[in-house]
């Protein structure tokens, strides 16, 4: 007797369907798993053998053969589980094998017989309604996260015997409860911010324009306080962007313990010894997601950005052009999209108090150089805007009023979006990211402003590089007052943000 | 470098500059490369910190600028900083400039300077007391230091802290019966800690221009004046009452000032497309053309600034 059902493997964070074939031939009673299996899902067997013990169902006395296809896709993982025990069911007969067609199951089976939560509900979700099949049989843990997407039927079970009986009939899944408290960080709000205006709107003109920014400031100045507030800023995310938000997350593993939909834009702030895998993505085994990829339509900040090692630095240059990792392996290439704002932090030396009125900077020369030039090349190209924050004084920290709220902020940056939307004809273009040639037909200088920019394309000696990002970010500026004109106040405030961290490393 | 074609310079010899011969514990030889050492010209040191604020770069620039175009010398230790800003800034404006070396012909230090040793065995002279060989310690640089106050009639101290090896070559010139001269600093800027004591005690004459030692040491020059005069806004001249020495950020400025954020931006990007401010990581500091232009209004607000230009008398 032959049974077919379906699981999905992950690869990035897809998921592909996986057929599962379980069959019963003769020889001693045993199992092989074929079709390249991890050691995760070759232990299987041992899982499934205690879990139809435990549910009184018997283990087949014969030569069970469970084949995963296509074969030539290495299958990693414990979700196999619950869709290899069914097989075993179906094979023996217990359950009939019609009533598989058109699921897909996903769970990792204990030994008494209850399902564990797995990663990757969504997107197996995802591949589900992609393959037109009628829906996902998964650990009630992650029904939540798997019920996100429309028109996927999904029954939640907690055991092997619910999942038995769903198929031979007769047993109704109760409803999906959506977790009573979503885990949200509380959005931290702009207007929490005293002081630092300047600064406040630097981070409004980079969310409105795309753009990436670097902050200078020594200790204690509010520069980690203000980078965390840019995704509270940024536009609301669009269904297509949360789902793609909580997919990267649901293979990484961070729902298991079960999520709503994700629908505030992700603040990512890696530690400067983070490795390579980590930052960018891969790891041993199943590829997994980096910080660049669980940054996704949101903000990676890197604090101490002179203290990461240079070709980590180095390394996020793909990422950043691209908006995409690719991890290639001996297997094949997995793909993690990574669109994020970048926020890069660094004290003007290494001690901190180069240029502090109050106390003297320890550092050597060569401690100075080499500190600054971590950040040329690559990083720096992709940076727009450059700001020096300051320490508040106790007056502005006490007396201040408060500020805007990020709201109020974030209608504007919405609002300029949608000029740039409109202007570049696509939702991803922004006045950071569209091509030179393009953004040149829409600079409309006025005539004051073309005199300025001359001069200070001769005296602050910018280069064509320099001279890019500068209109870039003096038009995002325009679009925020809502001039399609250029005028010298933008542009001055575009000079005001403009990186020159390579201009200033000889002094 | 491996091999070096030095001279050798004892008392007699014809390089041999007899100012050396005034000090205690005058050495007994010099090993030199490069151009002949002019012992006609007056020879003036600038000194300062390895670790100079941008003021304090400026400054050392036009005080060497000025004096090398005036005809001195400039003299200094090699040391990045003060010391390369001042060689350099002589040999830009055309004029000559003597390196003293705590270490031998032969060793090449310090490394971030060897484009610059390079330029001054071309078109100015390394002087040593030390054989080939001898490596730079913490013992030999005073002892440079002495020979660096000995050679100069004067000695420039432009930025320091309390500790500052600049100070051991004042107190060298100090004792050598030297003029010293200390370009004054803010009271919140570490590095003019030490220029400012030296004034305090009155062992230096306090200097704001290279005019001021010309003035002191060579009363016979005149001073020409161009006649181009900056016009300067009235925005301008506001912010540029709020810059200091010391960087400040532009939230900083907006809290001094009375300017609306935007027009504040402007001004500043004026005000550094003109050359009149710079920006660095810790936000927007005078640059020492910001000072003159300040100052100049400040003394006459109804009469242009002039910018002063040295011509040498024939």
């Amino acid at each position: 007797m032959l049974a077919k059902t379906a699981s999905v493997a992950l690869v990035g964070a897809d998921a592909f369907i996986i057929d599962v074939e379980v069959g019963l031939g003769s020889g001693l009673p045993g199992c092989s798993i074929v079709g390249l299996p991890s050691a995760p899902v070759r232990e299987a067997e041992q899982r499934i053998r205690a879990a139809l013990t435990s549910v009184g169902s018997g283990w087949p006395g014969r030569r069970v053969i469970a084949n995963l296809a296509p074969g030539a896709l290495r299958k990693e993982g414990t979700h196999y589980d619950l869709a290899l025990a069914m097989g075993v069911l179906s094979a023996n007969e217990e359950v009939p094998a019609a009533s598989l067609e058109g699921w897909v199951i996903i769970g990792e089976l204990a030994l008494d017989g209850s399902v564990r939560s797995v990663p990757g509900a969504l997107p197996a979700s995802l591949a589900t309604k992609h393959a037109r099949l009628r829906g996902v049989i998964c650990p009630r843990i992650n029904a939540a996260e798997a019920a996100m997407v429309e028109g996927v039927e999904v029954v939640p079970v907690t055991n092997l015997q619910e999942c038995a009986d769903f198929l031979k009939g007769g047993w109704k899944p109760r409803p999906i409860e959506v977790p009573p408290t979503p885990r949200r960080t509380p959005i931290e709000d702009l207007r929490e911010v005293r002081g630092h205006p300047d600064a406040k709107f630097a981070l409004e003109v980079a969310a409105a324009g795309g753009h990436n920014l670097l902050m200078f400031g020594p200790p204690g100045s509010g520069k980690t306080m203000l980078a965390r507030r840019l995704p509270g800023i940024l536009p609301s995310m669009t269904l297509d962007e949360a789902l793609e938000v909580t997919r990267i997350r649901s293979v990484s593993g961070m729902l298991t313990d079960g999520c709503d939909l994700i629908e505030q834009r992700p603040f990512r702030a890696p530690h400067h010894h983070v490795s390579l895998a980590g930052l960018i993505g891969g790891g041993s085994g199943l590829p997994r997601p980096g910080e660049v990829s669980l940054a996704h339509h949101g903000v990676l900040f890197l604090d101490e950005v002179g203290l990461f090692s240079r070709h980590i630095l180095d390394s996020l240059r793909a990422p950043l052009e691209d908006g995409v990792v690719v991890i290639a392996r001996s297997m094949g290439a997995v793909r993690f999209p990574c669109r994020f704002s970048l926020i890069a932090a660094m004290n003007p030396c290494p001690c901190g108090f180069l240029g502090d009125p109050q106390r003297a900077c320890r550092c050597s020369p060569m401690q100075l150089s080499s500190y600054a030039a971590k950040l040329t090349g690559p990083l720096l190209d992709r940076i727009d805007m450059q700001i020096s924050v300051g320490r508040v004084g106790k007056s502005q920290l006490l007396g201040a009023p408060e500020g805007e709220s990020s709201e109020q902020v974030r209608a504007r940056v919405e609002m300029c979006r949608a000029i740039q939307m409109h202007r570049y004809g696509s939702a991803v273009m922004t006045n950071a990211s569209v091509p030179r040639s393009s953004l040149e037909m829409h600079m409309h200088l006025s005539a004051t402003a073309n005199v300025f920019l001359g001069s200070a394309i001769d005296l602050l000696r910018l280069s064509g590089r320099g001279l890019d990002r500068l209109m870039r970010v003096a038009r995002t500026v325009a679009d925020l007052d809502g001039s399609d004109v250029v005028s010298d106040d933008h542009l001055g405030r575009a000079i005001g943000f403009r990186t020159s961290v390579t201009e200033e490393v000889l002094v | 470098m491996n091999t070096v074609v030095s001279r050798t310079l004892e008392p007699g010899h014809p390089e041999w500059p007899g100012a050396l011969d005034e000090i205690a514990g005058a050495p007994k030889r010099l090993f030199a490369v490069g151009r002949p050492l002019d012992t006609s010209r007056p020879m003036i040191a600038i000194v300062g910190t390895r670790r100079p604020t941008i003021a304090g770069v400026e400054i050392a620039q036009s005080l060497a600028r000025g004096l090398a175009q005036g005809g001195f010398t400039i003299v200094s230790g090699l040391a990045v900083g003060i010391d390369a800003v001042a060689h350099q800034a002589a040999l830009d404006a055309g004029g000559a400039t003597v390196a003293v070396l705590g270490c031998g012909l032969d060793v090449l230090y310090p490394r971030p300077n060897l484009k610059l040793r390079d330029r001054i065995v071309e078109g100015g002279c390394l002087l040593t007391e030390y054989e080939e060989g001898v490596q730079p310690t913490k013992f030999t640089f005073p002892q440079r230091n002495r020979i660096v106050a000995g050679l100069a009639v004067g000695v420039i101290v432009v930025e320091g802290s309390y500790r500052s090896g600049a100070l051991i070559t004042a107190r060298r010139a100090l004792e050598n019966n030297r003029n010293i001269y200390a370009v004054p600093g803010s009271l919140r800027n570490p590095m003019s800690q030490g220029p400012n004591m030296l004034i305090a005690r009155g062992e230096a004459q306090l200097v704001t221009s290279f005019k001021d030692i010309c003035d002191d040491l060579a009363p016979s020059m005149v001073w020409s004046r161009s006649d181009e005069a900056p016009q300067v806004e009235q925005d301008e001249l506001a912010v540029l009452d709020l810059l200091d020495d010391s960087p400040s950020t532009s939230d900083a400025l907006l809290r001094a000032g009375t300017m609306e954020a935007g027009q504040l931006a402007l001004t500043l990007a004026r005000l550094e497309v003109r050359g009149w401010a710079v920006r660095t990581a810790a936000g927007y500091a005078l640059s020492t053309s910001g000072a003159r232009i300040r100052a100049a209004i400040s003394r006459q607000p109804s009469v242009a600034p002039h910018r002063n230009k040295i011509d040498p008398l024939p």
